[in-house]
C-alpha cells in the first residue's frame, strides 16, 4: 500500500479508509494536502461505472457555505487495488460524524432550536446559493448529513457529486415527478425538488428516524403518492407540531407552483407563520381507468399507469373507453388539447396501428401529465437523465435498445411544446437529443448507441474495453491512453473501436464525422483499416500535442505490415521498412502516415510491377518459341541453309569457272 | 498497248532466232554441255523449290567440272570426234559428275551448319531472356512471374 498522489497536491492514503464517511457509490479515504492550504481532508474513490458531476464540481468550486461539504477538488488517481484508474473527489474532512449512520438508524429527535439553527437555517442558505449557482444538490437524505463539529450543533449536507442527481434518493426523498422516474433518470430537477428532500430530511430529523422505514412495493407507494398526496404517505401517522407543520406541508406540496420556494422558507425562518395549507390533490374523474387491471383516478395516475403497463397501453389507449373518460369524466381542457397536440383526436389514437403501440404510449403519457418523466417501453427518465441512465446500464442489450428506440421515437419537439417552463440546461439538452437520431442510425464506428452515449454525457469517461481502465474523459487523453496500452503485453486487435471513435467525435471538435466515415467503408487495400486508424490517431497526436508515442508507433508498425509488403519492388520494400521502422522510432504517427500517405510511391510501384509482369510473360512466350525452334532443329534451317549452299556453290563455282578460263586462255 | 505488245513479241522472236542460230553452229559443245549437265538437270526435276536453290547449287558445280572439257573444245578442236572423244574418257565423267557432287555435298552439309549456329543464337538468346526473368524476380519478387504460392509478396493479404 502507498499513498496515491492526485495532482501533485493531494495524497490519498489506500491503507486508511473511511468507511463512516462513504457513499453509496464513493469509498471514503483519508487524504492529506501537500500544502499547508489545506486542512483535514476526505477523499471519495469513486466507482468508476456511475457517471460523477464534472458540471456541478465545476460550478461548486470556492463554495464557502458552512451549510455543505466542502468540494475542493477532483482528478483520476491509479488506484492499486482495482487495478484500474478511478475518479477520486477531495472534500474537507468534517469535524463531526454522520448524523444518521444509515437509514434504519435512530437518534434523539432535534428540537426545534437546534433544527432551525442546526440545520434548516444553513442547509437553505447553502440552496439559495445552490440556486444561484445554477445548480442543485439533488442528494439530501438523512444518512448524508454530517455534524460539522464534535459539538454536533451545526449540521452539513454531505456531498452531491459522486452519481448522478437523485441516483442514491430513496423513492420517498425524491418529489413526485422525480419518484415516478427510475433511479438513474431522475436528472437535474430544480432547488425545488431538492426542497422537497429537505423537507422530508427535516421531517427525519424531527423525529429522529427514517419517516417511510419500509417501502414493500414501491409502484404501489408511488401511486398512493399520487392519489393521496406526498404529505399523506410521507407524514402520515407522525405526529408533528403545528409550526412545524406549516413547514412541512409547504415543502412537501406535490404542486411545484405550491411548494414553497427558498424565499419561503426563509420567510418562515424570519417569524412568518400562516395558517398550514390543506394538501391539494388531484382533481378526480368521475369513474376510475382501468389499465392493466388496475383503476386510476386521476390524470397522473393513468399516466403512471400507462408508462408501467405499456405493452397493453396502446389497447386501452384506442379504446373508446379512454376517449370517454378523457372527455366526459376527467373533464379536463388542458389534457383534451394536449392529447390533440401530440396524438391527435380520438380517431387518430383509434387508428394508430398495434405496431406503435409504444410510440403511442409514450405521446399518451406526454399528453396525460407533461411535468412527469418520458416513459418509453417501460423505461421512465426525465430529459436529463437519458445520458446518466445510457452510462449506467450501457452494458444491458434492454438499455440500448429502450434508449435507442426512444431517441429514433423523436418525441422531444412534442414534449417541449407541452411544457410550461424549461430551463436552460434542459435546452442544451434537447439541442443534443434532436440531432441523435442522425447519428443514431449511421452504422459505422463513431455513430450509433455509442455516439449517444458519449454526446449525452459530455464528461463520462471512455468506455471502451482497451481504454476503460484507464478512465480517460479527454480526447487529449486518449493518445497517451493507447500509448500505455501498446506497452502492455495484450494489445487488442487494432487501436480503434466503436466506443474510440464515438468519443473522438464526440468530444473533439477536431475530428468531425467527415474524418469519422472513412471507417465505415470498406478498404480491400492490405492494412487499409489499420492506416485509417493512423489518419485519425495521428490527427489526435498532433492537434493535442500528445508528445512521442513510440509503442504505438510500433503497435502500428506491425499492423501496417501487409501496407509494406504490398509494395512489389523488393528494393522499395526494403527501403519502406526501413522508412517504416525509423518513423516508429520518432514515435510520432503523422511520420508512419507520411509513408503510407504517398500515394506516387505506390502507384510507381503498382505501374512498374504490371510492366515487369508484362516483361516477363513476353520473356517466357519468346522462350518457349525459341525452345519450340530448337526441338525442331532440322527445320531451324532448311531455307537459310538451301540459300547459303546456293551461295557457297556459286562462289566457288565462279572461281573455278574463272580460273578455269584463265588457266586455258594462258 | 497493241504496239506494245507486237514490239515484246518480235524481240522473243529475235532472240530464239539468235540462240537457234548459235546451237546449230555450236553443237559440239551443246553436246557436252547437255552430257556433262545432267546432274544438273536432275536437280533441276527433283528440285520443289521456286527459288531452285538445289538446281542453282549443283549447277555450279557441275559447270566448274565442265568448263574445262568445253576449253578443251574450243581451243582444240570445236567438232563432234572431239566431243566424243572428251565423253569418251572416264576422267572427263569423273570431274563433271564429281563436280556436281561437290555441289550436292555442299547442298546437304550447309543447311545443317547454318542450324547448328542458329541453335548457339537461340540458346544464347534464352540464356539472356532468362536472365532478365531472373533479374525481374530479383527486382519484384517471385510474384511478377504470376505464381499461385507468393504468400509473402502478393499485394491482396492482410489488411
Amino acid at each position: 500500500m502507498a499513498k496515491v498522489v492526485l495532482k501533485d497536491r493531494f495524497e490519498i492514503d489506500d491503507a486508511v479508509p473511511l468507511p463512516h464517511f462513504d457513499s453509496p457509490t464513493a469509498k471514503a479515504f483519508q487524504c492529506t494536502g501537500r500544502t499547508a492550504e489545506y486542512g483535514d481532508l476526505l477523499a471519495l474513490v469513486c466507482d468508476p461505472n456511475i457517471p460523477i458531476r464534472s458540471e456541478t464540481m465545476e460550478a461548486l468550486r470556492g463554495f464557502s457555505g458552512i451549510g455543505l461539504l466542502k468540494f475542493i477538488d477532483s482528478g483520476v488517481v491509479n488506484w492499486s487495488a482495482a487495478n484500474r484508474r478511478q475518479p477520486a473527489l477531495i472534500f474537507d474532512l468534517p469535524g463531526g460524524t454522520r448524523v444518521f449512520e444509515n437509514l434504519n438508524s435512530t437518534i434523539q429527535p432535534l428540537s426545534d432550536d437546534q433544527l432551525i439553527k442546526g440545520f434548516l437555517t444553513p442547509a437553505v442558505n447553502t440552496l439559495r446559493e445552490l440556486s444561484a449557482r445554477g445548480i442543485t444538490h439533488r442528494n439530501i437524505r438523512p444518512n448524508n448529513l454530517y455534524y460539522s463539529d464534535a459539538s454536533e450543533r451545526l449540521i452539513m449536507l454531505g456531498e452531491c457529486v459522486s452519481a448522478p442527481p437523485g441516483l442514491n434518493q430513496p423513492l420517498h426523498f425524491e418529489a413526485l415527478e422525480y419518484a415516478m422516474a427510475d433511479e438513474t433518470g431522475r436528472g437535474e430537477g430544480a432547488i425545488s425538488d431538492d426542497l422537497f428532500a429537505l423537507g422530508v430530511t427535516l421531517l427525519s430529523l424531527l423525529i429522529g428516524r427514517n419517516p417511510v422505514a419500509n417501502i414493500p412495493d414501491p409502484q404501489q407507494y408511488v401511486f398512493d403518492r399520487i392519489n393521496l398526496g406526498s404529505y399523506a404517505n410521507i407524514v402520515g401517522v407522525h405526529r408533528i407540531q403545528m409550526n412545524m407543520m406549516e413547514l412541512l406541508r409547504g415543502l412537501l406540496a406535490d404542486d411545484t407552483r405550491e411548494r414553497w420556494s427558498v424565499r419561503d422558507v426563509q420567510l418562515w425562518l424570519g417569524g412568518r407563520r400562516l395558517t398550514p395549507k390543506q394538501v391539494k390533490l388531484p382533481p378526480k374523474a368521475a369513474r376510475p381507468l382501468t389499465i392493466g387491471g388496475m383503476e386510476h383516478e386521476n390524470v397522473r395516475s393513468a399516466a403512471h399507469g400507462f408508462g408501467r403497463n405499456w405493452s397493453m397501453g396502446g389497447d386501452v389507449a384506442r379504446g373508446a373507453d379512454f376517449d370517454n373518460w378523457i372527455r366526459r369524466s376527467l373533464n379536463d381542457e388542458n389534457v383534451v388539447e394536449n392529447l390533440n397536440r401530440v396524438v391527435g383526436n380520438a380517431q387518430a389514437i383509434q387508428a394508430s396501428p398495434k405496431a406503435d403501440d409504444a410510440r403511442l404510449v409514450t405521446r399518451v403519457c406526454m399528453a396525460l401529465d407533461p411535468p412527469a418523466p418520458l416513459r418509453h417501453q417501460g423505461f421512465s427518465t426525465h430529459i436529463d437523465g437519458i445520458g446518466p441512465t445510457l452510462a449506467i446500464g450501457f452494458t444491458k442489450d434492454q438499455v440500448r435498445e429502450n434508449i435507442a428506440a426512444f431517441i429514433n421515437g423523436r418525441f422531444l419537439q412534442q414534449w417541449m411544446a407541452l411544457q410550461s417552463r424549461t430551463k436552460s440546461e434542459i435546452l442544451q439538452v434537447y439541442s443534443v437529443l434532436e440531432k441523435l437520431p442522425g447519428l443514431l442510425n449511421q452504422p459505422g464506428p463513431g455513430f450509433g448507441i455509442e455516439r449517444c452515449l458519449y454526446e449525452l454525457n459530455p464528461y463520462g469517461h471512455c468506455m471502451s474495453g482497451m481504454i476503460d481502465h484507464l478512465y480517460i474523459t479527454r480526447p487529449e487523453e486518449l493518445v497517451p491512453a493507447l500509448e500505455a496500452v501498446a506497452q502492455g503485453n495484450e494489445l487488442p486487435p487494432i487501436p480503434m473501436d466503436r466506443h474510440v471513435a464515438a468519443f473522438l467525435a464526440a468530444r473533439s471538435e477536431e475530428i468531425d464525422d467527415r474524418i469519422l466515415r472513412p471507417l465505415s467503408a470498406l478498404d480491400e487495400r492490405p492494412a487499409g483499416d489499420a492506416i485509417k486508424v493512423l489518419r485519425i490517431l495521428s490527427r489526435v497526436q498532433s492537434v493535442y500535442r500528445n508528445g512521442a508515442a513510440p509503442g504505438l508507433c510500433a503497435w502500428f508498425q506491425a499492423l501496417t505490415t501487409p501496407a509494406v509488403n504490398s509494395y512489389h519492388n523488393l528494393k522499395m520494400r526494403q527501403q519502406i521498412e526501413t522508412a517504416v521502422g525509423r518513423a516508429a522510432e520518432t514515435g510520432f504517427l503523422a511520420e508512419l502516415l507520411k509513408i503510407f500517405d504517398d500515394a506516387k510511391a505506390i502507384q510507381r510501384d503498382e505501374q512498374g510491377y504490371a510492366r515487369a509482369q508484362q516483361e516477363h510473360a513476353q520473356c517466357s512466350a519468346q522462350m518457349q518459341q525459341m525452345a519450340l525452334s530448337l526441338e525442331n532443329r532440322e527445320n531451324l534451317a532448311s531455307e537459310l541453309g538451301e540459300q547459303v549452299a546456293a551461295v557457297i556453290s556459286g562462289v566457288l563455282g565462279s572461281i573455278g569457272a574463272t580460273t578455269a578460263i584463265i588457266f586455258y586462255m594462258i | 498497248m497493241a504496239t506494245r505488245s507486237a514490239s515484246a513479241a518480235s524481240t522473243k522472236a529475235i532472240i530464239l532466232l539468235v540462240v537457234a542460230g548459235l546451237l546449230v553452229f555450236t553443237l559440239p559443245t551443246v553436246l557436252i554441255l547437255c552430257v556433262g549437265m545432267l546432274p544438273t538437270f536432275a536437280a533441276f526435276l527433283i528440285d520443289r523449290r521456286r527459288e531452285k536453290y538445289t538446281t542453282l547449287c549443283v549447277g555450279s558445280m557441275n559447270f566448274v567440272g565442265v568448263i574445262p572439257f568445253l576449253a578443251t573444245l574450243w581451243t582444240e578442236d570445236h567438232s563432234f570426234d572431239k566431243a566424243f572423244e572428251i565423253l569418251g574418257d572416264p576422267l572427263g565423267w569423273l570431274m563433271m559428275l564429281g563436280s556436281a557432287g561437290i555441289g550436292w555435298a555442299i547442298y546437304f552439309v550447309a543447311p545443317n551448319i547454318v542450324a547448328m549456329f542458329m541453335a548457339a543464337r537461340i540458346e544464347q538468346r534464352i540464356e539472356r531472356l532468362k536472365h532478365r526473368q531472373t533479374d525481374l524476380v530479383e527486382e519484384w519478387g517471385p510474384g511478377v512471374s504470376g505464381s499461385e504460392d507468393d504468400e509473402g509478396n502478393e499485394p491482396n493479404q492482410g489488411g
